[in-house]
């Protein structure tokens, strides 16, 4: 409990069970974070974004194909303005930019081709990414 | 009808207006660095509308507990705490609306199902501010002081604990649409995180217990330093990380980031819950 008067509050000395629950929770949980930091730091290492592209469809659509596909970022380092871009077989490009993909995590996206896809040839590929 | 009768009931009305006018300038105060945000906009397009509309309901228990609890001119019932939180409601949404309109914000909007959106999305800080401004403005100039002043009274563990979870929250909607937020995360390691909880705690605690701000706390005599630190600190970063993990949540930023990446913007957004967690007991 706490007294609020004008100077401002004391707290009493007599606290309900409640209040050392969830001080014990907060403090366990508390900790369980700065474990997970301290793993986290100490597996850190300064190594540049790598990407993984996944074709996961390719569906017809009025005027031409979608190619549907997951990116993504393997490294413990985050990479912004990653820009993927895909060519057929007959020399068709498409292109798209993610703003982020972040470490250990993933994105999807879609590009669209007039011609067939399926036909083979097609190739995704990430063209380049800033530092965030 | 007396005169004095009537009077009373001019009276009356006048403070009720009074009360209103104060709501708005509350709203104002507290909702427009979000109005003046371009990511409110655009969130308004692409947000998840489930979790807007669980933002929205949750807000109601929020605003009439808040009024039960700092409520304007003797909230003494449960039923004028509701009817205060449905009026600073409905004051942040139509502050809301208004100041998007005089920026031109609302009516470049194609469908109506945007404009809910995008008003919808300001309406809780918004609510909370025509709240806060009904109370904490008006505070000053009422007969109240020596009410405030000399008695005193006993604040509760939960009432503590819910002053914080509503400063982290508003802080942390404040600050969580802002592609900053992420954009920090990204760039940190994992040691400047580490680092950030530990500042994060350590301001928690200065701010209540050591920096003597009027409204600042102080131990009971004979305890040591822990003891509120466990009780209180801990606590209230807890629920500001929870907090800060809810709003980042909402607005779609931890969609598809891995548990590591998602640790860290929480952390990130963390400090500056923390720091409205721990303003919030003193300032309400």
């Amino acid at each position: 409990m706490t007294r609020s008067s004008r100077g401002g509050s004391v707290e009493t000395a007599e606290a309900h069970w409640v209040e050392w629950l969830a001080g014990g929770v907060s403090a366990l949980l508390v900790a369980a974070l700065l474990g997970w930091l301290a793993r986290d730091a100490l597996t850190y290492r300064q190594e540049p974004p790598a990407f993984a592209i996944e074709i996961v469809s390719v569906t017809a659509e009025a005027g031409g194909y979608r190619v549907a596909f997951a990116l993504r970022n393997t490294a413990s380092a985050a990479a912004a303005g990653v820009e993927v871009a895909g060519t057929l077989a007959g020399g068709e490009r498409a292109g798209v930019t993610f703003d982020y993909v972040a470490a250990h995590s993933g994105e999807t996206g879609a590009l669209f081709f007039r011609g067939d896809p399926r036909a083979g040839g097609l190739s995704l590929a990430v063209a380049g990414y800033t530092d965030p | 009808m007396t005169g004095a009768q009537a009077r009373g009931r001019d009276d009356e009305t006048r403070h009720f207006l009074v009360g209103l006018a104060r709501g708005l300038a509350g709203a104002l105060l507290f909702a427009l660095p979000m109005l003046m945000t371009m990511e409110m906009w655009s969130l308004g397009l692409y947000v998840d509308r489930g979790r807007l509309l669980l933002l929205c309901l949750l807000a109601l228990p929020l605003l009439v507990v808040l009024a039960r609890r700092i409520g304007f001119e003797n909230v003494t019932s449960w039923g004028a705490a509701m009817r205060d939180a449905l009026i600073a409601y409905g004051l942040g949404i139509l502050l809301g609306a208004a100041v998007l309109l005089l920026f031109g914000i609302l009516d470049d909007q194609p469908t109506a199902d945007t404009i809910a959106a995008k008003v919808a999305l300001q309406s809780v800080p918004a609510g909370i501010g025509a709240l806060l401004g009904r109370s904490q403005l008006g505070r000053h100039s009422e007969a109240r002081d020596g009410e405030d002043g000399d008695g005193g009274g006993e604040t509760g563990y939960a009432h503590e604990l819910f002053m914080m979870m509503t400063g982290a929250l508003f802080f942390s909607l404040n600050m969580a649409p802002t592609e900053e937020m992420v954009l920090i995360a990204y760039k940190i390691t994992p040691v400047h995180t580490l680092v950030a909880v530990v500042v994060s705690v350590a301001l928690m605690h200065g701010f209540v217990y050591a920096l003597h701000f009027r409204g600042s706390h102080r131990p009971a005599e004979g305890s040591t330093w822990w003891d509120p630190f466990l009780r209180f600190t801990l606590p209230g970063y807890a629920i500001a990380l929870t907090i800060s993990l809810y709003a980042l949540w909402t607005f779609g930023r931890l969609d598809h980031t891995g548990v590591s990446p998602a640790v860290t913007a929480a952390v990130v957004l963390g400090l500056p819950a923390a720091v409205g967690a721990a303003s919030a007991r003193l300032v309400l």
